[in-house]
């Protein structure tokens, strides 16, 4: 019994999900208001019954982007993928990228004297706190400087039309996972460098850097299973962030624009993010519980 | 005073005294509120020298806005709408995710996976886009007149605390069912406890702990929140468009209660121009959030880790002497919140 309900718990989680999207993707004419605050039920139910209407003929979506005056009209179909495509790539990238320098930075934080290490901790603490916006208008501005000092254009700052930017975009998107991270990495490194395990490696005559890598790294990973969930959604908004700030015509400035405009489109972009974060996910709880077997994993 | 109530206590003070002075301020000297003069002018020589918006090195300390107000004092009349409503967020939140934590632990597992499914939701869309999606609307009836300030200020705070709820409240939730598998709640059942009793006795005492420190995380969490509103030109109060292009679309923000965000998002676009009009407002952010942030971390050594705040005790309770781990059947492991999960693979 318990078994079947196990296998059943991750699609009906799904479904529930995709539910939930769906009910949100109508929210956007739930609050009015003349002369006092109305909760619009009525006009809710008859968008999502829209809503249903057009997702079953996908092709009459039409979604408008771009300024109030003149918004140009495009058909979903390859405008929307060929933007999430370039948003993903930048999304993976970025997270691949704060991935790996994190783990660098905080096997490197390992090996500095203690005074050194709660300096860098101090520091760590107060990148955290600078919000994102502050981040990306700080290499803007740098940016700018930086060319007026040298003339050396390093990054576009702005897109212009087609043309697409990737390095910038990246860069700013992986600055507040790596701070992230590193901070966890640590965190669960200082947790389980008191464990008899690590002494017993020390007393094998293993060197510091060996067993930090080999042995402690392998268990800080997987909690790295646990930070997937708020970094995507932290990235996420990062993304979004960036883009408006950049004058990037990505995926998320779309799903922006489409919100008001056009509940089923907003619905798709939607379902476009949840579902392949979700397979990765859950993919990620599968192969956790087959390591783990006797862990309760959570999901 | 030690060093750990000195980190405590300077937040706080500077906080206070921000919101005093935003208090005070405007009262005792509302000309330095005014706009400024229209245009600035060389003594000798009589020429014009600047305009509005003035740098910050025509004007101390932060320059002007555009209408030639001192950016520095727009601020400081800002904080309390923006520092009050962040903390009027957070209690909110707090106060629903507890309700709402309470329920879920005693709900019946299958409504709980629906709620879980149905919740989870909110983990894959930015609340920044949520908060855009509910608020638009009414930024609109705004913009047209039919709104006042208060009155969108105070529907803004309900919003951007009722979207939070519900994860808030499942997270809430899932510690208090951890905390009530604990051996002692089972024995206090078996020996006839009630729900009420059990909540009374056993979550409240450790969860006003967990509340407090909780309430410190929600609160950065929501300036943080309030920046992301901003640059999508939702902030606290709303938004006047006032049209300025002749032929073509240049719209110009105003705001009535001048909050952080709002300074900040009314620029956005300005920013290789006069910088100073974005860099201010975010440095006020970044320095309330640092001050949160702290009392944050000071808060939770306090209430969650055991650590005193002036001397350590004598006595304490050897909780974190988990031997070995490895499962030790005949162990206390200190609380079931005392959180994470610990994997070891040798």
């Amino acid at each position: 019994m318990m078994r079947t309900s196990r296998y059943l718990a991750l699609p009906a989680q799904f479904l529930l999900t995709c539910a939930g999207l769906f009910l949100f993707s109508g929210a956007g004419v739930l609050l009015s208001y003349d002369s006092e605050l109305v909760i619009m039920m009525g006009k809710y139910i008859h968008t999502l019954r829209e809503i249903i209407l057009q997702l079953l003929n996908p092709s009459s979506i039409i979604i408008e982007v771009g300024g109030t005056p003149a918004p140009k009209k495009y058909p979903i179909y390859p405008l929307f993928f060929q933007l999430f495509s370039y948003s993903c790539l930048l999304l993976f990238l970025a997270f691949l990228a704060a991935a790996l320098i994190s783990t660098l930075l905080s096997y490197l934080f390992m090996f500095l004297p203690k005074k050194v290490y709660r300096l860098c901790l101090k520091l760590m603490d107060l990148l955290d706190s600078l919000p994102d916006v502050l981040i990306i208008v700080f290499i803007q501005l740098f940016i700018i400087w930086f060319f007026k000092q040298t003339h050396i254009l390093l990054f576009d700052i702005y897109t212009l039309g087609e043309e697409k930017v990737y390095l910038l975009p990246i860069i700013c998107l992986a600055i507040m996972p790596i701070a992230f991270l590193t901070k966890n990495f640590l965190f669960q490194l200082r947790e389980e460098e008191d464990k008899p395990y690590v002494e017993y490696s020390f007393s094998k005559g293993f060197s510091k850097a060996y067993t930090i890598w080999v042995h402690l790294f392998r268990n800080v990973w997987i909690h790295f299973y646990y930070h997937i969930k708020p970094i995507f959604l932290l990235m996420l908004s990062n993304l979004l962030i960036i883009e408006i700030l950049f004058n990037i015509n990505g995926f998320m400035n779309v799903l922006l624009d489409v919100s008001q405009r056009q509940p089923s489109a907003f619905f798709l972009g939607m379902l476009m993010i949840y579902i392949p974060f979700f397979i990765v996910f859950s993919l990620g709880s599968l192969l956790l519980k087959k390591w783990l077997p006797d862990e309760e994993v959570l999901s | 005073m030690n060093f750990r109530s000195l980190r405590l206590w300077i937040p706080i003070c500077f906080l206070l005294i921000l919101l005093a002075g935003s208090f005070i301020l405007p009262y005792t000297h509302p000309q330095l509120f005014e706009e400024g003069p229209p245009y600035m002018k060389d003594e000798e020589t009589g020429r014009l020298t600047a305009s509005p918006p003035y740098t910050p090195s025509e004007m101390a300390p932060m320059g002007s806005d555009k209408l030639g107000r001192n950016v520095f004092f727009v601020l400081i009349e800002g904080a309390k709408y923006t520092l009050l409503s962040a903390i009027a967020i957070a209690l909110i939140r707090m106060s629903g995710g507890f309700l709402f934590g309470l329920v879920y632990a005693f709900l019946p597992s299958w409504i709980r996976q629906v709620f879980k499914g149905l919740g989870d939701t909110f983990n894959f869309i930015p609340l920044a886009i949520i908060g855009f999606v509910l608020l638009t609307p009414l930024q609109r009836a705004f913009e047209a007149g039919s709104l006042y300030s208060m009155k969108f200020l105070f529907i803004q705070i309900i919003v951007i605390s009722i979207i939070v709820i519900p994860s808030l409240g499942m997270y809430i939730g899932e510690e208090m069912r951890e905390f009530l598998k604990n051996d002692f709640i089972t024995v206090s059942r078996q020996i006839g406890a009630d729900r009420f009793f059990i909540i009374k006795r056993h979550l409240r005492p450790q969860f006003s702990r967990h509340a407090i420190v909780m309430f410190s995380e929600q609160l950065s969490q929501t300036l943080y929140l309030l920046i992301q509103l901003g640059i999508l030109h939702i902030c606290l109060g709303g938004l006047r468009i006032a049209e300025f292009g002749i032929m073509e679309h240049r719209p110009e923000y105003f705001s009535f209660i001048n909050d952080w965000a709002a300074t900040m998002s009314i620029n956005i676009y300005q920013i290789h121009l006069y910088p100073w009009l974005l860099l201010f407002p975010l440095t006020f952010f970044a320095a309330a959030i640092y001050c949160v942030n702290e009392i944050n971390s000071v808060v939770k050594e306090v209430f969650l880790e055991g650590k005193a705040l002036r001397k350590r005790k004598k006595k304490i309770v050897a909780q974190d002497s988990v031997p070995a781990g490895i499962d030790h059947p005949f162990t206390l492991t200190g609380h079931g919140s005392q959180k994470e999960n610990h994997h070891e693979t040798i």
